[in-house]
């Protein structure tokens, strides 16, 4: 790449993180433009924190990108839609659903049966990793809420040394864009939202495709020279390399073809994958950043969701890789499955549609209505002085 | 890849293609391998033209290539360690089908008939190779490690027995000249046969990186 075509693409890509910001400035003002009524339907919705869980599951299986649902969240939080415990559910389940594509990925070496067994091991490591940490830190935090309070404390913490206030130059930009497009669709809440959705999947593609392009190519000696060495260096490069292209999945998917290929086992790339899921939360961490700028309470709420991701991730993450006996659980689990999927590959198929899509359906649908007053919003948790502003 | 693409069990077509001739190179190398072992140990006439069959072999060899580049220009995210693997293995079946050609012309090169107790541990062996060509051909299409592996493990038997004919060959001074040299190179070629057979299993048993390399679960 010579140094025009660079200087070119590094403006494509602040053009299109200007639009994903501008797209959350759009979803938080369609929010509040649908009024109280649409807020207390998803407060409603969202009250359960299983629900939650299982919408996060279902919407990152769905668009198979939780960098995108994150987003959406925490936009919501910041506009007043959801509650902080509302939101953390979601972003947990949103961690589940985001390996979804790396499973789907490994479902197209079905031709080869030594291959396709080390490829669903290979992707469902990740999987099985998400589910085991999301079943010990979820119970706990319904039962102490100490992601809720370590999120808390790091949002007003950076907002107290005026870290929030990091992205307000970018605020300036993309403000008057939002109020433009918000008035040039007649302050339609509706429409509102569909641009901003829509602009928010177009800026995460597109931004994914050219980071993925610039940083993934040059992370090519890198990646081979630490992804499977060890493992906290490993971490690290997954983290950083995540970062570069925000997204997980593009990430872990590049190790499925080495696992199906026998290059590398299930437990070497682990650690890589680890680091993977610590990295894909700087994008929401990003978008809050934006939505906090103005100082305002619900930015500091939506700082405080994308914390509690940043924090849910980083726990997980030291339960498991200081400790080799831990951290083979979801490695064993996956070669299992890898095992059973050869035995008979349908298998391979149930199981991603029974969790990531039957089973969130289920749940979603079986528990509607039912709200659980044993993990209430805290104080400052409110959204009703935030909609309608 | 398409989503719908992961609900389909077939093979993109030049993979399919490539596989079928990868199946024809084994077969006509095997038929070949038959001929000119019962010329070199039967005493029987090649009715079949090994030179021709060894061009049909090596057309396929150029086809796998050709259809295996196109698939990856066209769609390089279906099967491409298949792909890879095709490419790096394709090699081997060619050269078997060199090595039968050879085993025949090295039967053109005895003076007299072959008969008598060398002979028939050679017999032995052939019929013990021919059982791993087998084995191969039908690993290699169905993917399947746990035959891949006997393969591998059979032929790596088969090639140290020939390396216990050949010692024995070299102390036994009964034979002639000739027939100790026609015997020698024979044996050679047939651990050289067995060595590429144990190649393409390779493929199936073994991680893409050990692929050609001698049975890693030993």
């Amino acid at each position: 790449m010579d140094r025009g075509s660079g200087v070119l693409r590094t403006i494509v890509v602040v053009v299109v993180l200007l639009l994903f910001f501008v797209s959350l400035e759009l979803m938080g003002g369609s929010f509040k433009l649908m009024g109280k009524g649409f807020a207390e339907q998803l407060l409603s919705t969202t009250s359960n924190p299983f629900v939650g869980l299982f919408i996060g599951i279902l919407a990152t299986s769905l668009v198979q990108s939780s960098s995108t649902v994150t987003s959406m969240v925490v936009a919501l939080v910041a506009a007043g839609g959801i509650t902080v415990s509302g939101a953390i559910p979601i972003v947990m389940g949103a961690n589940i659903g985001t390996s979804v594509t790396n499973t789907i990925v490994s479902l197209g070496h079905i031709t080869r049966r030594e291959e396709f067994r080390r490829a669903i091991a290979g992707a469902t490591v990740h999987d099985f990793f998400n589910l085991i940490i999301v079943a010990i830190l979820f119970p706990l935090e319904l039962a102490t809420r100490f992601i809720t309070k370590i999120s808390l404390w790091l949002a007003e913490g950076l907002t107290g040394v005026g870290g929030a206030e990091l992205l307000s130059p970018v605020k300036v930009i993309t403000k008057p864009v939002s109020n433009a497009i918000i008035a040039g669709l007649g302050e339609n809440g509706i429409a509102v939202l569909v641009v901003g959705v829509v602009l928010l999947f177009l800026a995460l593609r597109y931004l994914v495709i050219l980071l993925r392009k610039i940083m993934l190519g040059r992370s090519e000696r890198i990646l081979h020279t630490y992804v499977f060495g060890a493992p906290a260096v490993a971490m690290l490069v997954g983290i950083l390399v995540t970062v570069l292209v925000q997204s997980s999945s593009i990430t872990t998917s590049v190790t499925v073809p080495l696992v199906a290929a026998g290059i590398v086992t299930v437990s070497q790339i682990f650690p890589f994958v680890l680091g993977a899921n610590i990295g894909t939360t700087i994008t929401a961490l990003l978008a809050a950043l934006v939505l906090a700028a103005d100082g305002s309470e619900a930015g500091v709420l939506a700082l405080e969701v994308a914390f509690a991701h940043v924090t849910f991730n980083v726990i997980g993450v030291s339960l498991a890789l200081p400790f080799r006996p831990i951290r083979e659980v979801p490695v064993q689990l996956a070669n299992w499955l890898g095992n059973l999927a050869v035995k008979n590959r349908a298998y391979a198929f149930a199981y991603v549609g029974f969790v990531f899509f039957v089973l969130p359906l289920v749940v979603i649908f079986a528990t509607r209505g039912i709200n659980t007053d044993f993990y209430s919003a805290p104080e400052g948790d409110a959204v009703e002085s935030v909609v309608g502003q | 890849m398409l989503f719908f693409d992961l609900f389909r069990r077939d093979r993109p077509p030049l993979i399919e293609q490539s596989l079928e001739n990868m199946q024809v190179m084994l077969d006509t190398s095997l038929r070949m391998f038959q001929d000119a072992t019962a010329s070199l140990l039967e005493n029987e006439v090649l009715v079949r033209d090994l030179s021709e069959q060894d061009k049909t072999v090596n057309q396929k060899e150029s086809a796998i290539r050709r259809a295996v580049l196109e698939h990856v220009a066209i769609d390089p995210s279906r099967e491409m360690i298949f792909s890879l693997i095709l490419i790096s293995i394709v090699q081997d079946a060619e050269r078997i089908g060199d090595l039968a050609k050879s085993i025949g012309e090295v039967a053109q090169l005895a003076d007299g008939r072959r008969h008598g107790e060398h002979v028939g541990v050679l017999q032995d062996l052939r019929d013990r190779l021919v059982q791993v060509f087998r084995l191969t051909r039908d690993s290699f299409a169905d993917a399947d490690d746990e035959q891949a592996r006997l393969a591998m493990e059979r032929s790596s038997q088969i090639k140290q027995e020939l390396t216990e004919f050949l010692r024995r060959v070299s102390e036994d001074d009964s034979l002639s000249p000739n027939t100790a040299v026609v015997l020698a190179v024979g044996s050679r070629m047939f651990s050289r046969v067995s060595s590429h057979l144990s190649n393409i299993a390779s493929s199936v048993a073994m991680p893409f990186d050990q692929i050609r390399r001698p049975p890693g679960w030993e």
